[in-house]
Order: C-alpha cells, then structure tokens, then sequence
C-alpha cells in the first residue's frame, strides 16, 4: 500500500482571474473511502484533476503548490507513471467514450501503459460491472448507465491503487447508483483507495470514511463522515444535503 | 489468415474494384457490376438500399442533364450515352462502398488498416465512432430548438444555422476538451 495522496499549499487557476482552488491542504490516506462534496462551481472537479496529474500538465493555468502520490510529486512525474497509479473516472462517459467496441475502450488503457495480461484484465474487469459478453458491443448504443459502467471498467483493468470518480452517479438510476457503490466498497475493502465526488450525500453517509466540503474552490469542512453531516445548520447554509438518517 | 489480414484484404479488395470500376470503359461491364451491385445490395440489406438508392437517382439524374446542356461537342447519343455512364459509375461507387460498410464492421475497417501510424488509426477510429454521435446531437438539437418556437426559415435560411451551430460547437468543443483529458488519464502519448 502507498502513502497516499498529499496536497501541500495547492492554488490554482484556469486563467488571470480569481482562482478555482485557494490554498488547498489535504492528505487522503491510502486505503480510505473519501467523500468530496459541495455546490457547483465549488472546485471539485479541479481539485480531482489534481490527483491524476491533469492539472496542471493539461491546462496552462496558475499553479502553485506541491502534490505528492506515494512520495512522488506530481510535476516531477511521468504522466503515464501516475496514470498507473491513479484511475480517473470522468463524470460524463458520452463525452469521454471513443472506440468502436466496448473491449477496445478497455483495451486503450492497457496498452498505452504497456500492462501484460490485456485480455483476462479485460474480461475480469467487465465481469467486476457486470456486462460480461459486452465485448464486442459499440460504446455508442448503450444505455447511459452501462457506459459509466464501460469507463468504470476501463480504470478498474488498470487495477490502479486509487480510484478518483467525478459524481459517478450524476447519469444513473437509483438501482445502478446502489450498484455502483457497493462495487466501490467491495474495491475498497481489497485495499483500493477510493475518492468520490457525490452530491448524493446518502451514499457518501453510507460508504465513506471521510468527507470533504468544498466551497468557492476551499476546503471548509474535513473530517470523518457522521462528524461532518451532524453539521446540519452549516451544511445547510451551503445548499448541501443532509442525509436522511443522521 | 488472421483477422486483421483478412480485413485489409477486404479494404484492398474494396479499392482495386474501386479503381477498376473507374477505369472502365466498357458500358456493357459497368452495367453489368451495376446490376450485380444491387442485387448483392438488395439481398443483403433489404429495404435499407432505397433509401441509398433515392438521392443517387436525382445525383444521375443531373450527371445526364449536366452531359446533355454541356457536351456541345457530342452529338445527343453520345452525350446521353456519356451521362448514363458516369452516373452508373457515381451509382456503382456508392453501392460498392455500402455493400462494403454494410458487411464490416467500423472496428473490422480500423484493424484492417493495422499497416498505418498508431495516431492515424486513432484519429480514424475517434470519427468512426463520433461521426454518428455528432449526427445524433444536430437532430437533437433540432428537436430542442423546435420545442422551444424554432422555425426553419426558407427566406433567410442562414439564420437556420445559428441555434443549431453554436450549441453544437460547445458540445463539440467541450468533447475534444474531454476526450484529450481522457487520453491524457489513459497515458496516451507517454
């Protein structure tokens, strides 16, 4: 097991203007179940690009700070290197799917980062979501569900140590939603690190260990999940929901 | 033969009989593959081949007109006979290429095309794979559009493009800007 993921006086902005992260420090400890929650256009989505090395290596913004994935800081390290370490799954799979069969959006991965055993990853991973025999299936022609699930198990063929998600369940049913993080716990419990961004914060009560709140590109609340959601008049003030069984 | 030999055959197949059917001058042979194009075609893909066979009718229908005012220099007969050829030919082409994409699937074509650059096969397959995604949008976003008052206007048809243009080049835009990131998290390119 790694030493996790540390983000050490992190600010950065997509251009001149006011910054989308203000100072972040944050240590994510490897082998957690970390919940990120906020308001849109709080920063959240920024702030997993960090993680997997897209900010700042694919946008030219203003960046300043340090964060370090197992000991190795990420502007010192080979983007392949993190992409090895850290999975990404974006929030919209119709604008990140681009091969013509689901085994081949798998496959994509695989190769690039050079890993052996590209066919039972493949299938193993397919069965880990469930669409075993979508092989040969075109990405396009399914249903929105079963592409989050087809990006899903694009990174989980990686078997990287974290798993980032970015509001995995913004396209799903409340069943395939349910199915998904009951996937991410069973990761989890393998000793996979899992960070999610959610607006759900039922699932966050339910699965996570900690939790983020994220607001105007700052992290104001950190701690462990039922800690955080007994803050109900705060989180309240912020427009986030508070779940149900607290 | 493996897979992927077997589909560049297909593709090398599909050029040579391309190419012969240029070269040709033989009115006879053309009309003769003609025939035999649509009968394959008609087998195959049933119903599916009147809908490729409507606009390709009024496409000959204009090559002949075309010959006909134009080829001062022909007597009629040759200027019919002319037209009627080159529109065999526009119509054989077209059916050539359906009956192949017809038979093989879009990955079948990509891995038949392994003898090229990896970035060129990637870029070819991202097409493949958009191309009817894209299509897609524009007719939902005509549906949009109409449900909020949207009427096509055949006065000032440029004024059509608009709403339909700039929701589409976000969409568009926002897809490279997402598809670029996925590569990058997939370690393309390292």
């Amino acid at each position: 097991m790694g030493n996790g993921i540390e983000l050490i006086e992190v600010t950065f902005a997509y251009s001149k203007k006011k910054p989308v992260l203000k100072n972040i420090n944050l240590r994510i400890s490897s082998g957690s179940f970390t919940g990120i929650t906020g308001v849109n256009g709080s920063g959240k989505t920024s702030l997993i690009y960090l993680f997997n090395g897209i900010i700042p290596r694919m946008y030219n913004g203003i960046f300043r700070g340090d964060v370090i994935i197992d000991g190795k800081n990420t502007r010192d390290t080979d983007g392949a290197l993190i992409s090895k370490k850290v999975g990404l799954v974006f929030q919209n799979p119709e604008l990140s799917l681009f091969n013509l069969t689901v085994e081949e959006e798998i496959r994509f991965g695989l190769i690039n980062l050079k890993m052996k055993n590209v066919e039972t990853r493949i299938d193993r991973a397919l069965k880990s979501v469930g669409l075993t025999g979508f092989n040969k299936r075109d990405p396009q022609t399914l249903s929105l569900g079963e592409k989050q699930k087809v990006s899903l198990a694009g990174v989980l063929s990686m078997e990287t140590a974290y798993i980032v998600l970015d509001e995995p369940t913004a396209m799903l049913d409340y069943k395939s939603s349910v199915e998904l993080y009951n996937l991410l716990s069973g990761l989890n419990r393998r000793g996979i690190t899992v960070i999610t961004v959610e607006h759900n914060t039922e699932f966050l009560l339910k699965h996570a260990d900690n939790v983020l709140v994220m607001n105007r590109g700052e992290i104001i609340m950190e701690g462990k999940t039922g800690s955080i959601f007994r803050k109900k008049n705060e989180l309240k003030k912020l427009g986030i929901k508070i779940p149900g069984q607290i | 033969m493996t897979s992927k030999y077997y589909n560049a055959v297909k593709i090398l197949a599909l050029i040579l009989t391309s190419t012969f059917l240029l070269l040709q001058k033989n009115t006879i042979s053309i009309f003769l593959i003609n025939s035999l194009l649509i009968t394959l075609a008609l087998v195959l893909s049933g119903q599916k081949i009147y809908s490729r066979l409507k606009p390709l009718f009024f496409i000959s229908l204009l090559i002949i007109l075309f010959r006909l005012v134009l080829g001062i220099e022909e007597t009629v007969e040759e200027r019919l006979a002319g037209g009627i050829v080159a529109s065999l030919r526009i119509v054989s082409l077209s059916l050539l290429v359906f009956l192949y994409t017809a038979v093989t699937d879009p990955s079948n074509i990509i891995e038949g095309l392994f003898f090229l650059p990896k970035t060129f096969r990637l870029g070819l397959t991202m097409t493949l794979s958009l191309l009817t995604v894209i299509f897609d949008e524009i007719n939902l976003i005509n549906i949009i559009q109409q449900s909020r008052g949207y009427k096509k206007s055949f006065i000032t048809p440029w004024k059509n493009i608009k709403p339909v243009i700039i929701p589409l080049l976000h969409r568009t835009f926002k897809r490279a800007e997402q598809l670029s990131v996925t590569l990058y998290s997939k370690g393309y390119g390292d």
